[in-house]
């Protein structure tokens, strides 16, 4: 496809966004060898690998992927594909083990990716096979971002903080401890499913698009939350209720919408279900205060760092990938997240709330599933794909001079669409990494 | 044919290409052995060599090594 189809599709002067984007198969071929080669991506929890040997086969776009910790306990990322034949040399979910060995011929790697084994080496390959250079391909770039693991394969990509730039601050809402310490997060728990829809509608929903809360009405109705027993109704507490929140679009194309506590800042109840987790939260909150000050003001709803890693930041708190199966099939993948050291009491129940929210199961989830899937099939028919999508709402809204960074909106907004789509148009054109870090973008700015 | 899962750590193979070694490891996917090559006819530098070797290149168990 020419490279200036992808600005007529995207079009964000005007707030239209072609449907062939969400449905078209030439579109979504090239986002496979434009988007997943580059960017980086989520491909696990280091607390899904804690010992020596253990491995999560994860997903880079289509492909396979071993996680893997190996026996000096160094985390790498690997193709999931033999250097012989391309067979898969892992086909489990995940488990612990000495070596990969291929099914098909039996080539076989060390967990840190080498080639080691090779049948009949003496005999067949006079002993001179370049066992180095066939080792498992690997990533070209990965990093342990408070032990959520992230790779590319563009070794010009930048690091991985550049690459996350102002949206860091939000993404740690996640993985930060409930008290305010950094990091100390685990996975307790991995949700995967297929369903039929295309891979942005989900990254586009955790974005920031607050404008769907109305298809949780009967969720909302029904009282689903921490203190839904005590009588309270909704999907959650309403711990933000008195914040201010904000829609923040970032040059990377990630977006977040978060929120900022009053000058008071006083802890709301929550959890009003359990008197263990109301005290356990009620005491990590004032801790936070205590650790970070100031900082403390800033709490997580949801976001989507470019492309297909979003995040729930507090209630539930997650992480979520949304691998491309198909121009109209993705896999979801949910990692639900609590701190290390909380009481198992807290953890026990926080699984349970979290699967009542999201995941296949998760009447939240279900509802927005729905959405994907219905906006997916009906975008498909020929008629249909001659209307593009609308996304005009809050035109110019949003301000560049925020203390948070990026373009920051008070009100809800599909500013943070426009720039994901933006972005996304920056990747399928084949823009330099300068341009893809929204570089021009803030020349532009400033020239202006 | 050679059921490589009850080879025990210890046990001195023949392995094709005259080679002599003995196993350091089992690794228990009844493929691999980890072996340290004791006799190498084609190469004796490699007299030592700890190396995975697959059922495939065992031509014989010649039994346990002295002392095991």
């Amino acid at each position: 496809m020419p490279q200036n189809e992808f600005d007529k599709l995207v079009d964000i002067d005007k707030g239209f966004v072609s449907r062939e984007i969400f449905v078209d198969s030439d579109v979504y071929k090239e986002e496979l060898s434009k988007v997943f080669t580059r960017a980086w991506l989520m491909v696990g929890h280091e607390s899904l690998i804690p010992n020596p040997g253990d491995f999560f086969t994860s997903r880079m776009g289509e492909e396979s992927v071993i996680l893997c910790r190996d026996k000096k306990g160094e985390i790498h990322v690997f193709l999931n594909s033999c250097r012989h034949r391309g067979m898969k040399v892992c086909r489990y979910e995940s488990g612990n083990t000495s070596l990969f060995t291929c099914p098909y011929h039996s080539w076989t790697y060390t967990t840190d990716g080498k080639l080691q084994g090779v049948p009949l080496y003496k005999t067949l390959y006079d002993g001179v096979l370049d066992r180095e250079a066939n080792s498992l391909v690997s990533v070209a770039k990965l990093h342990n971002y408070k032990g959520s693991i992230w790779a590319t394969w563009d070794k010009d990509a930048p690091d991985f903080l550049t690459y996350l730039g102002d949206a860091k601050i939000h993404l740690d809402q996640a993985l930060d401890c409930r008290d305010g310490r950094e990091g100390g997060s685990e996975v307790i728990g991995v949700h995967k499913w297929v369903f039929p829809a295309n891979w942005k509608f989900a990254a586009e929903n955790f974005l920031g698009d607050t404008y769907h809360n109305p298809s949780h009405r009967s969720v909302d109705l029904i009282g689903i939350g921490p203190s839904a027993a005590a009588g309270k109704k909704g999907r959650r507490d309403d711990e933000l209720e008195k914040a201010q929140h904000v829609w923040i679009s970032f040059p990377q194309g990630h977006g977040v919408h978060s929120a900022l506590q009053p000058e008071a800042n006083e802890y709301i109840e929550s959890f009003m279900d359990n008197p263990i987790l109301e005290e356990y939260f009620r005491h990590c909150f004032e801790e936070r205060k205590k650790r970070l000050g100031e900082n403390a003001k800033l709490l997580p709803f949801v976001g989507t760092i470019f492309p297909n890693t979003s995040y729930h930041g507090r209630q539930p708190r997650g992480l979520c990938a949304w691998h491309p199966h198909s121009p109209t099939s993705t896999e979801g993948w949910r990692f639900f997240l609590v701190d290390k050291d909380a009481p198992t009491e807290a953890k026990d129940y926080l699984r349970r709330y979290y699967m009542r929210y999201s995941g296949p199961a998760g009447m939240t989830e279900q509802d927005d599933m729905e959405n994907w899937l219905y906006a997916t099939a009906a975008s498909t028919g020929t008629i249909a794909r001659r209307y593009p999508f609308n996304y005009q709402q809050s035109m110019g809204a949003y301000t560049t001079d925020h203390q948070l960074g990026g373009q920051v909106s008070l009100q809800i907004t599909e500013q943070i669409a426009r720039g994901f789509y933006n972005r996304w148009a920056s990747y399928m054109r084949n823009a330099g990494w300068d341009e893809l870090l929204g570089a021009s973008a803030q020349n532009r700015q400033a020239a202006e | 044919m050679i059921n490589v899962l009850e080879i025990k750590v210890g046990s001195k193979l023949q392995l094709r290409e005259g080679i002599v070694a003995e196993v350091v490891e089992n690794m228990e996917d009844g493929m691999w052995l980890q072996v340290k090559y004791l006799e190498v006819p084609k190469n004796p530098g490699e007299i030592g060599a700890i190396e995975l070797c697959h059922a495939q290149d065992i031509v014989k168990v010649s039994g346990a090594a002295e002392g095991v």
